[in-house]
């Protein structure tokens, strides 16, 4: 919430912004018709579909260093 | 010339080591005591601005409307106690089944499988936990419940629970499992008399510390148990919960409100630094473990 939810792209880090979180916590409750709703239930799956990503990476990492000969996790 | 300069590029070199050594050690020391300060710093901070509004009003009467003084969060705090029990009959026996079945069955394959997915479940957003249970619990039968908020905070008591039962599964020695079949015991009753409660004290922990980290989640509840000035028996109905609480007592534009969010958050730091340090208390004395 200490975001600002700023529907605004902006370069600084000091000024105000959204992230994906903020944005669904902030305007669910507002939401209105279900275009607005599915609109939002779109951005948790990119935030899931984020997640599934990175999490992936944080594997592909795992096997990569095991096979390298490092000390199994 | 050799043997002097030599000499001396080693004692150059040795204190540039040691200069190393000084710095990067008081660079982890220093963000160790950060660490630690960080929680004493929110606490004090805590203590600051919510120690003067906490009496026993707060802990014993139901939230007053605007402009009246008084009143509390009694619904507030036994509505997260409800919550958390939902979460956990809903969460702990999933969690611990399937961390046995991870530790002492599975092949290779599916066990990768429902590991990756239960690291990948255990880094969902919550935000997105709560936007989940609010289309499956929420949506079909059009109110918020109480018992969907006990579902979305039970999604993510699973992955943590798995995840500890497995470990402590695995730390018990192989040999207690031969020694329990060479006696003629079956694979279940191996694991039901003799690993489980080997592991016993572990595995407790770890649930208690994953209802402990869902205890002060706010976005998973907000489309879910969406919170209640009142009380509310039934759980088919809103329910309050204390972050909850502070969530929209903060975001008000009312000064007595801010104290009480500020209370609040006392509160619910204070009942989470408690429990967590009375399960490393119980744990580390091993009273459960001879217990069991």
């Amino acid at each position: 919430m200490v975001i600002g939810n700023a529907a605004a792209i902006s370069a600084s880090l000091f000024s105000p912004g959204d992230t994906i979180a903020s944005t669904i916590a902030s305007q669910f409750t507002e939401a209105t018709g279900d275009l607005y709703l599915s609109a939002l239930i779109e951005l948790g799956l990119v935030l899931f579909l984020m997640t599934f990503i990175l999490n992936g990476l944080a594997r592909l990492l795992i096997v990569a260093t095991e096979r390298g000969g490092g000390k199994p996790a | 010339m050799n043997s002097v300069d030599l000499s001396r590029m080693e004692r150059a070199r040795l204190r540039w080591r040691k200069t190393v050594n000084v710095i990067m050690l008081s660079l982890t020391g220093i963000a160790a005591l950060g660490v630690v300060s960080v929680l004493f710093l929110i606490l004090g901070y805590l203590i600051l601005n919510g120690g003067h509004s906490l009496n026993l009003n707060f802990f014993t009467k139901l939230p007053t409307p605007v402009g009246e003084s008084g009143g509390g969060m009694a619904n507030a705090i036994v509505g997260s106690l409800k919550l958390l029990f939902l979460a956990a009959i809903i969460g702990l026996p999933i969690g611990l089944m399937t961390g046995v079945y991870l530790a002492e069955f599975g092949g290779k394959t599916f066990s990768f499988v429902v590991r990756y997915t239960n690291d990948l479940l255990n880094g969902v957003p919550s935000i997105v936990i709560g936007i989940f249970a609010y289309s499956l619990v929420v949506l079909p039968v059009k109110h918020f419940s109480a018992l969907a908020g006990g579902v979305a905070l039970a999604m993510m008591v699973v992955p943590v629970t798995v995840r500890s039962t497995e470990e402590f599964l695995r730390a018990v020695p192989n040999s207690m499992r031969e020694a329990a079949m060479a006696l003629g015991a079956s694979r279940w009753r191996t694991i039901a008399t003799v690993v489980l409660p080997a592991a016993s004290g572990g595995i407790l922990t770890g649930m208690l510390l994953a209802l402990a980290r869902v205890a002060g989640e706010t976005a998973p509840l907000l489309f879910t148990a969406l919170g209640n000035q009142f009380w509310s028996a039934n759980l088919n109905q809103p329910i309050a919960a204390l972050p909850l609480q502070i969530y929209t007592y903060a975001i008000s534009p009312y000064d007595d409100w801010h104290r009480m969010a500020w209370a609040g958050s006392l509160v619910l730091i204070l009942l989470i630094v408690i429990s967590v340090s009375l399960v490393r208390y119980v744990t580390t004395r091993g009273v459960l473990k001879g217990a069991s």
